[in-house]
């Protein structure tokens, strides 16, 4: 795959190749022997599709980019000497500062609030000019260290992992609701298909940024009265897993619109003709018909979770403050004094993220349907 | 036709019942503390304040009946345009929403003006010359304005040219620290809105530029398309006058997009650039818990999101010969 | 990607040098179809002065990724004035591509003719110094002598045609279409060539009314036609085509029409500038077969009626028996075999052409099944130099190995590529 990397002017240019001909000119003088027919080769669909996908470059720059950055999160805090994580327990602190001595002092303590609750504390004694905070990048601190003493790089690589890993969860349950409810609109009609399609309307009419900054209103309510189960990063799942109670529409229009169609196809009153089983016609005929778009919809989808996590750690939601999501990082440019190193590292890793997630679910949707080149 | 705007019309009215029944609930869920907000925690009479508050939405009665009546208490305010006070303390909430209605239509409406004006004549041009050089510029265009987050790529652009150019002034609508009038004041105003703008436009001309390509290209390729130049015809008169038309039906359906943010403003954008239109009131309004504001926000784009589908099933018709309203 | 039998694949390195060259090729062609060439450059004279157009050695090649489909692969015939010519063969052998050249309307930058030449007889506006149309104007004759009429400002009146359209001075001159840049052939399309296309359903633009489609034609090529003229000229051409209330699709859109209708429309827009030369590309492919035969009827109708020559293009050859005066077969982008059509229904002699008469069904035959050609049209990439029809023949013989046969002439109007009839005479 090395020569896919490279990026040549003619790389859009490039069709994809279905027809494919023996490469070996020589072949062609031995004249008895060939038939002109065994010149194409037949390739299965999957091939075709998985053949077709790795030859458009921008799809192998988006997976390369994609590999990168699960590499970049998921394995490269395990080479950190730091920690970046917002867990007071793992408070960081620079103790190698030359001539710096950084003290933490940790004490433990519970109260009762006035309503009768125990609650545990933890109280942190951190000498404050111990810390070496903003630091400059250095070989110690590749991105420098934030106000808090954190290591930069630290924090981007385990944003990247709670990033990502959202946008995966979310996308999956996302696409699991859709797939079952846009399936029984679609396969079913009827009141079943109004009474789900109203639902969608309805879910859809409701503008999603302002409905997540209530929940999170709501939440961080709950939170600040005592609800220890939305402490730390727990609120931010809940968040998460409420947009995707949100935002399962879009599947379900597609799968119901898919299914309608293919309804009426005449494979679908083939497979009524030979007696088989509801179950049997659904998921054996009707749903891998829509499984490419569906893949489509979920590579494109998984970019704008991604985003939509960022958009809401930006105006400060979502993740608890202080904690590292890419969100979160990006933050950190309404601070006072912050310089460019606190914010455009997670911003470009935002970007490449949902550019990488583009580049793929194009494409897939090129592979899989070569009419709709780009 | 008049039969199928009627339908249309009450399922309209059904998915906006749906969606304030969703609001109601959310404030059902508001802790008790968000009444308090702005309050003069000291005052004697906070209590009273709190429980008027309350009754706005029928908070104070939790019995199966109060919540009912408490729900149909609020619609019935909010049809009749009573959207209640602001906890702000800044006045009622319907002059609120149309005093910083006016700065986001301005701006939404000059950057989808300029969006189209660019966007879908480029589209159709990138679409002709398909893979020659201003196709490969449009791509790359596309993709940053698909791939950047708007904060990201509106705070590039202020410490870029704000901070470390100065060209163009970082936030607000006006200088505070000079009083303008007339056309001065227009023109100070217009020095403030070309960086907000530029970065709207530049990230939205992505996608509509893309879809107007794609769109373009299906139709080029179309039976009827060799037709008209089977007949002669030249291709400025091919393409501006057969391709267009086709083009522009699936474009009228990105129009049910386009309304709520149009009047709605855009609450990132907004806040990126600190300007005083209505996304920032409710970004405002959120940080506030300004409860009445929020529901009459949430409701206000929903009405816009229903309106828009409703005006694009209709655009549809006007466009598309082959589509009847009501089959 | 694994790679196991790759060698029988392009590799993507190969296909992206392909594309590479193309590109290159095909910058150069689209280069000269927009460039202004004087006149002279695409004038040429035609070799027999009753054919009404020539087709010279057209090559007309496809520019893909995976190599050059010779779609067009020399292919010469002519059509002789007020005749049929019927295009004949399988699917993919390259008789639409040719049709399509002939209008310049082969889809670039991948298509492009390559060379050869399509001599055209047509009635070409005589041009002043400036490049402008000369128009013709009104005379009267006054002691004797024309003298040009004035009107009260003392212009002088230019000549109309009976529909309210300005003349020009034209003059009759042969053009070579392949050579033309696009301005000029924008200038021969729909008016001396027009085209029907296989697809009624998609071939009429959905937006637009049919009076409105009709009327550009009309707009176009008739200069200073007024409104009311063009409509009337319109449902004259519906009302020609056997459409029984002109006025109604008149004011319809596609959408309304039932396919054969719409073909009846295209048909009207074709005729719609009196062309010298109508293409039928597959006129009835797409329709029932009650409705087939009544286009059938109409096209022969109507030939008669406008005085211009037909080229069908089909692969039915029921329609190409009904229709055809001369029929011409192809096969995998070159002639094989060509004559009048009693020749080829008679005296078929290439071993193609006979295996597609047995593959006709007969009412009359007690034949158990129907004839079959086994195997397919070849790849068209990288065609080698022996007979195409090689593999599928059942006539095969020794010197079928050799190199591709040259078009023989077995009687004055009849030639076949064989090696069956090398020399001239069966063997």
């Amino acid at each position: 795959m090395e020569e896919e990397k490279k990026i040549s002017e003619n790389e859009l240019s490039e069709d994809v190749v279905e027809t494919v001909v023996e490469e070996n000119p020589e072949a062609e003088e031995d004249l008895h022997g060939e038939n002109l027919g065994d010149r194409v080769k037949v390739l299965s669909p999957g091939r075709m599709v998985a053949k077709r996908f790795f030859r458009s470059k921008l799809s192998m720059v988006g997976l390369v980019t994609l590999l990168f950055l699960f590499l970049f999160s998921f394995i490269g805090p395990m080479f950190s000497p730091w920690t970046g994580d917002s867990n007071p327990k793992g408070q960081v602190v620079d103790e190698n500062t030359t001539d710096m001595f950084v003290r933490v002092e940790e004490q433990v303590f519970s109260f009762e609030t006035p309503d009768g609750v125990e609650v545990d504390g933890y109280i942190f004694i951190v000498n404050e000019t111990s810390i070496n905070t903003q630091a400059d990048l250095s070989w110690k601190h590749w991105l420098g260290t934030d106000k808090d003493g954190y290591d930069i790089f630290t924090r981007l690589m385990l944003g990247g992992r709670i990033s990502l890993t959202i946008g995966f969860v979310v996308v999956i349950l996302e696409t699991l609701l859709g797939v079952l409810l846009g399936g029984l609109a679609g396969y079913f009609g009827g009141w079943v298909d109004n009474l789900i399609m109203r639902i969608v309307d309805i879910l859809s009419c409701i503008p999603t940024l302002p409905i997540m900054l209530i929940l999170s209103a709501v939440l961080t309510e709950w939170a600040d009265n005592g609800a220890s189960w939305l402490n730390g990063m727990s609120k931010l799942y809940i968040l998460m897993a409420i947009l995707s109670v949100i935002g399962w529409t879009g599947t379900a229009r597609l799968v119901r619109g898919q299914i309608l169609s293919l309804r009426e196809q005449e494979f679908m009153l083939a497979a009524k003709c030979s007696g088989l089983s509801t179950r049997r016609k659904l998921f054996k005929h009707l749903l891998p018909n829509v499984l490419p778009q569906l893949i489509v919809s979920m590579t494109l989808g998984l970019g704008s979770i991604i985003l939509t996590e960022a958009s809401l750690g930006y105006l400060g939601l979502g993740a608890p403050i202080g904690s590292a999501t890419w969100g979160a990082l990006i933050n950190t440019v309404k601070l006072t004094g912050a310089t460019w190193n606190f914010w455009v590292p997670s911003g470009i890793c935002i970007t490449l993220a949902i550019l990488a997630f583009n580049f793929v679910g194009d494409g897939l949707r090129d592979a899989f349907d070569p009419k709709m080149k780009r | 036709m008049v039969k199928y705007i009627i339908k249309r019309l009450l399922i309209s009215l059904l998915i906006l019942f749906g969606v304030s029944l969703i609001l109601y609930v959310l404030v059902r869920l508001m802790p008790d503390t968000a009444f308090y907000e702005g309050l003069d925690l000291q005052a004697t009479n906070v209590e009273q304040l709190v429980w008027q508050r309350k009754e706005l939405y029928g908070l104070n009665d939790n019995s199966f009946w109060g919540i009912i009546k408490g729900y149909f208490g609020w619609l019935w305010n909010f049809v009749r345009g009573d959207f209640g006070e602001s906890f702000q303390g800044t006045g009622a909430v319907s002059e609120m929403i149309f005093k910083d209605m006016g700065v986001s239509f301005i701006i939404s409406f000059v950057s989808l003006i300029l969006q189209l004006l660019i966007a879908i004549p480029l589209g159709i041009r990138c679409a002709c010359n398909q893979y020659g050089k201003l196709d490969y510029a449009a791509t790359v265009l596309t993709m940053i304005g698909i791939s950047f987050p708007s904060f990201f790529f509106g705070n590039i652009m202020i410490k870029l040219f704000a901070v470390e150019l100065g060209w163009f002034p970082a936030q607000g609508l006006e200088d505070a620290t000079k009083m303008l009038t007339g056309f001065d004041k227009f023109l100070d105003q217009l020095h403030h809105l070309v960086l907000p703008l530029f970065v709207l436009v530049i990230l939205s001309i992505g996608s509509l530029m893309r879809y107007t390509r794609t769109n373009t290209l299906e139709v080029l390729n179309a039976d009827y398309i060799r037709t008209a130049r089977a007949k002669g015809l030249s291709e400025n008169k091919v393409v501006y006058k057969h391709v267009f038309r086709n083009t522009m039906i699936p474009l009228v359906t990105t129009l049910a997009g386009i309304l709520p943010g149009l009047f709605g403003g855009s609450m990132i954008t907004e806040e990126v650039f600190a300007l005083p239109g209505i996304g920032q009131a409710a970004w405002k309004a959120f940080t506030k818990s300004d409860i009445p504001f929020i529901m009459t926000y949430n409701m206000f784009i929903a009405v816009l999101t229903v309106v828009g589908i409703l005006l694009t099933d209709l655009m549809y018709a006007l466009v598309d010969p082959r589509v009847k309203l009501g089959k | 990607m694994a790679g196991t039998n790759k060698s029988h694949y392009i590799s993507a390195k190969e296909s992206r040098r392909i594309a590479r060259e193309n590109i290159k090729i095909t910058k150069k062609f689209e280069k000269n179809k927009k460039r202004k060439i004087p006149e002279s450059a695409y004038l040429t004279e035609m070799k027999d002065e009753n054919n009404i157009i020539e087709f010279d050695d057209l090559h007309t090649y496809f520019f893909t990724d995976t190599g050059v489909v010779k779609a067009v692969n020399g292919v010469t015939f002519s059509i002789p004035a007020g005749s049929t010519v019927a295009v004949v063969g399988e699917s993919g052998c390259g008789k639409s591509v040719t049709s399509l050249s002939t209008m310049r309307l082969v889809q670039g930058p991948g298509g492009q003719i390559v060379s050869g030449s399509i001599r055209f007889r047509t009635k070409a506006f005589r041009l002043d110094k400036k490049g402008r149309k000369i128009p013709v104007y009104e005379t009267e004759t006054v002691d004797g002598e024309e003298v040009v009429v004035k009107d009260a400002k003392g212009k002088p009146v230019r000549k109309k045609n009976e529909l309210g359209g300005y003349l020009y001075e034209t003059d009759e001159k042969v053009y070579d279409i392949a050579k033309m840049p696009m301005d000029a052939v924008r200038a021969i399309r729909g008016r001396e060539i027009s085209m029907i296309f296989q697809e009624p359903m998609t071939s009429l633009n959905p937006v637009f009314t049919i009076g409105n489609q009709l009327n550009e034609v009309a707009f176009l090529h008739i200069k200073g036609i007024s409104k009311a003229n063009a409509k009337k000229r319109s449902i004259e051409m519906l009302n020609l085509v056997g459409i029984a209330d002109p006025e109604g699709v008149y004011k319809k859109y596609p959408h309304e029409l039932s396919g054969g209708m719409r073909q009846r429309v295209m048909i009207a827009m074709s005729l719609l500038c009196n062309p010298r030369l109508i293409i039928a590309d597959e006129p009835t492919t797409a329709l029932d077969v009650t409705i087939q035969a009544q286009i059938l009827d109409l096209l022969r109708e109507i030939k008669g009626k406008i005085n211009g020559s037909i080229m069908l293009i089909t692969h039915d050859l029921g329609v190409v028996a009904e229709m055809a005066d001369y029929v011409v077969v192809m096969y995998a982008g070159k002639i094989i075999e060509m004559g009048t059509a009693e020749d080829i229904f008679d005296r078929p002699l290439h071993p193609y052409t006979i295996g597609l008469q047995k593959s006709k069904p007969t009412v009359d035959g007690d034949v158990e099944s129907l004839y079959c050609i086994p195997g397919f049209v070849p790849n068209p990439i990288d065609m080698p130099n022996y007979c195409y029809f090689r593999d599928r023949c059942e006539s095969c013989k020794k010197e079928c190995a050799g190199e591709y046969p040259e078009l023989v002439k077995v009687t004055d109007t009849h030639s076949v590529s064989c090696y069956l009839y090398k020399g001239g005479d069966k063997k």
